[in-house]
């Protein structure tokens, strides 16, 4: 008997019509979708021969807006409008993303029309406007979803999408938002390794009681997660992960290894060499799965890498991820020699080293049966098919949160609310008042993480919660909630207790989308192409308004009286006008008034260069005259 | 129907005692998931009003399986007159006790070469907090008020040793 009870065919499955559902792994570099077909899973081809698309987008002038292949292929003739491994700024700060390795080259800025003045969403600076990594990610997923439509005619009744166990709430909340742009109705995120653990519960392991370890390392991140597998219920015990390491990482080291060997400054490549140097790193390393050394040209260089000295260059990373394992052993209060199974995940699986440390380690062969660029796709798609209700199977996947949850206290010491790999659905409660007579409002910043202190941890959002009824300080017990749902998405609820008044709650998320940005994101969506584009126009049209007006402002201010009052009034006047114009989103009008400034701004600069040389202000004319 | 308003242990049917069948609780807990988890319901409304009562078995089951938060639930569930989180202790030699594995603790995260007196640390922590335990429940056991005040006493000692031995666990 296996693992999961499969119910008689005679059951409600037949009955009824069956959902179309699909499961997604939304991937650093590559992006899957599958589905059950018949009782069996199957990956979606996206094109005629091929099931995996990349994740890479790229913007173009005219609006056009690429993916997969087709956007891969402009990484190396334009790096700078074409946007890969989106998944490792997907809910991050700017500081976040600069702070990281990332082998890419397209051109950050935070966002301008955000209504958080704290922490900014990053934003893409392409030729079709600015960009958040959440639309990215959408355009992705909305790729993934026309090819299941494509193919089975079909709307999409309901999606698992995957995500790296170690993603934090913000993260999470990202890839939901793109799910909601995209217009698929999400069933539940679900980790990546503990999808990888069905499909191979589903196929290879054949126990009712069972611990398998989930070692994935994808394109951007690592992690490694420790699941019992015990009456159909898959119970992650404990994970832990590096959410900054991954393929992409090892590209880079044997790219700066070329760099280095060719006597190459990588910081002055130009965008187009840098990616080529990158795209051949990558190509390296994956021919060393198979040969004991190879050839490489870069330019006008050429010379051999051996196995031995790629061993070398990446075994402290990998023995990096070895003492992550490690540790997930630890968490999870079991030992080495209970783990009965270690499955592999991720094309960096196949580096020869990687399954030669983990066979030491845990003193057995890993599985890998299933091919590991396809293995969670195909997990995703089994439990949507579950979730459903097409597939009986009493089967269930019960996660933990990956890193505490707190609040900040006095002299910003982080009180942990909820504790690292603790199980979920989880809720509790905390009580606060206020300190001041009739104090109508209360803030709580919320922070991820387990340091001691809240500036090392990341903060995930503020709440303040209001309509506090009016009482003398201290009165108040407010009961607030904190819980986080099934896919580890926190919310927060308060209570007044002794009048019963329920707080009303206003939420900042610190690096991700308020919920109102997201909503009209997915207004935006429906009318896509023309409109969205003209959107773009606009919004940078208006970004640039803005910092004309703060330079003709400078201007003016540090000329002052070299400037005649006719000028100035006319100057005033246009910048009223254009802020106007801006603000009611009016194309035309803007970039009317944009040229009109302008003009008027070089003709003041050129005279004030002019005067310079001459000795002379303007200011001494008109006396004169 | 489980009622889930009484206590910790009537939601998985188990009598209110210091002794749990650890196996027969998972079994239990594992059971009750099955039928209350937000992904075996398919009614939207359903699966809302599951996320509260699976957080509930969650607590539950996470407050019954690890023994220092057992005896402070036991503690607060019989009524008793007891508080942990104020007990103090004027146990001196455990206090002192608790210091010094504190700071060898420490040592051990600055020098690697001390790492083989690890599993020494962890199995004296781990027999600790068994002993502990007998010595709580025992205490709870007796139920009179001078047996209750060296129970809390117990119990808080559970706390400060689970919390080292997790320190301990983060650490490495």
């Amino acid at each position: 008997m296996g693992l999961l009870k499969i119910s008689e065919p005679s059951n409600k499955q037949d009955s009824g019509r069956k959902r179309f559902v699909v499961g997604i792994d939304l991937g650093t570099t590559n992006s899957l979708i599958a589905t059950v077909i018949n009782g069996k899973p199957e990956t979606i081809p996206i094109s005629a021969k091929k099931d995996i698309l990349p994740s890479v987008v790229h913007y173009n002038k005219d609006g056009k807006v690429m993916v997969g292949l087709e956007a891969y292929e402009h990484l190396i003739s334009n790096p700078a409008n074409t946007i890969n491994s989106v998944k490792r700024c997907l809910g991050k700060s700017l500081d976040d993303i600069n702070s990281t390795n990332t082998a890419s080259r397209y051109q950050l800025s935070s966002s301008v029309n955000s209504s958080n003045n704290q922490h900014q969403i990053p934003c893409f600076k392409t030729d079709a406007g600015l960009i958040t990594p959440v639309e990215v990610s959408a355009v992705i997923l909305n790729k993934l979803k026309s090819c299941a439509n494509h193919q089975y005619k079909e709307d999409i009744e309901g999606a698992v999408i995957t995500v790296p166990a170690y993603f934090d709430d913000t993260q999470r909340k990202a890839t939901k938002d793109a799910a909601a742009i995209a217009g698929i109705p999400l069933l539940r995120l679900i980790n990546e390794p503990t999808a990888a653990a069905v499909a191979y519960g589903y196929n290879e392991i054949d126990n009712n009681n069972q611990t398998v370890a989930v070692y994935d390392l994808g394109g951007g991140t690592f992690d490694v997660s420790i699941l019992k597998i015990e009456d159909g219920i898959f119970e992650v015990l404990a994970t832990a992960g590096n959410n900054n390491f991954g393929g992409d990482d090892i590209d880079l080291l044997v790219a700066s290894w070329i760099a280095k060997t060719a006597n190459i400054s990588m910081q002055n490549l130009n965008d187009q060499d840098y990616r080529l140097l990158i795209d051949t790193a990558k190509q390296a390393k994956e021919s060393l799965n198979k040969v004991n050394s190879i050839d490489i040209k870069f330019k006008h260089w050429s010379g051999l890498l051996t196995l031995e000295t790629f061993d070398q260059l990446i075994a402290v990373a990998i023995d990096e991820t070895i003492k992550l394992f490690a540790k997930a052993i630890t968490d999870a209060k079991t030992t080495i020699t209970d783990i009965d199974n270690v499955i592999l995940v991720g094309g960096s699986t196949r580096i020869n080293q990687v399954k030669t440390k983990i066979t030491n380690f845990c003193k057995q062969k890993p599985l890998d049966s299933l091919d590991p660029d396809r293995v969670v796709a195909i997990g995703a798609a089994m439990h949507a098919d579950i979730l459903a209700g097409n597939n009986n199977t009493d089967m269930l996947l019960l996660d933990i949160i990956p890193l505490s949850l707190g609040i900040e206290t006095m002299g910003g010491i982080m009180e942990k609310i909820i504790e690292r790999n603790s199980k979920i659905p989880a809720t509790t409660s905390q009580y606060f008042t206020t300190y001041q007579d009739d104090q109508n409002a209360i803030i709580i910043n919320v922070y991820q993480g387990d340091r001691e202190l809240v500036k090392d941890n990341r903060s995930l959002a503020t709440f303040t919660l209001r309509d506090i009824p009016a009482m003398a300080a201290g009165r108040a017990k407010i009961k607030v909630t904190f819980q986080l749902d099934a896919d580890g998405v926190l919310s927060v609820t308060a209570i007044e207790e002794s009048t019963k008044k329920q707080s009303y709650i206003e939420v900042k998320p610190s690096y991700g989308l308020t919920d109102e940005a997201v909503l009209n994101m997915i207004n935006a969506s429906i009318d896509y192409a023309e409109q969205d584009h003209n959107q773009r126009i606009i919004q940078q049209q208006i970004v640039e308004s803005s910092y004309l007006i703060n330079s003709i402002n400078k201007l003016i201010n540090t000329n002052k009286d070299s400037i005649s009052k006719e000028d100035n009034k006319k100057i005033n006047k246009l910048i009223t006008d254009l802020q106007s114009a801006c603000d009611s989103n009016s194309k035309d009008e803007i970039i009317r008034l944009k040229k009109d400034l302008e003009t008027i701004g070089e003709s003041i600069a050129k005279k004030q260069i002019k005067l310079a040389i001459e000795g002379s202000k303007l200011s001494d004319f008109e006396e004169q005259q | 129907m489980v009622d889930f308003s009484e206590n910790y242990f009537s939601i998985f049917g188990i009598p209110i005692s210091c002794e749990i069948d650890l196996e027969l609780l998972a079994k239990k807990y594992r059971k009750l998931l099955m039928e209350y988890h937000p992904d075996r319901q398919l009614d939207a409304t359903k699966k809302l009003e599951a996320v509260t009562t699976t957080s509930l078995i969650n607590k539950a089951y996470n407050t019954l399986k690890n023994l220092d938060s057992r005896a402070c639930y036991l503690l607060q569930v019989s009524g008793l007159p007891a508080n942990v989180e104020q007990a103090s202790i004027d146990d001196h030699g455990f206090l002192e006790e608790q210091l010094n594995l504190r700071e060898t603790i420490e040592k051990l995260k600055q020098n690697a070469t001390l790492a083989k007196e690890l599993p020494a640390i962890k199995a004296k922590i781990y027999t600790d907090i068994k002993r502990y335990y007998v010595d709580f429940s025992n205490h709870f056991n007796a139920s009179t008020k001078d047996s209750i005040k060296k129970a809390t006493q117990a119990a808080y000692k559970l706390k400060f040793i689970c919390k080292l031995q997790d320190t301990l666990e983060k650490t490495l």
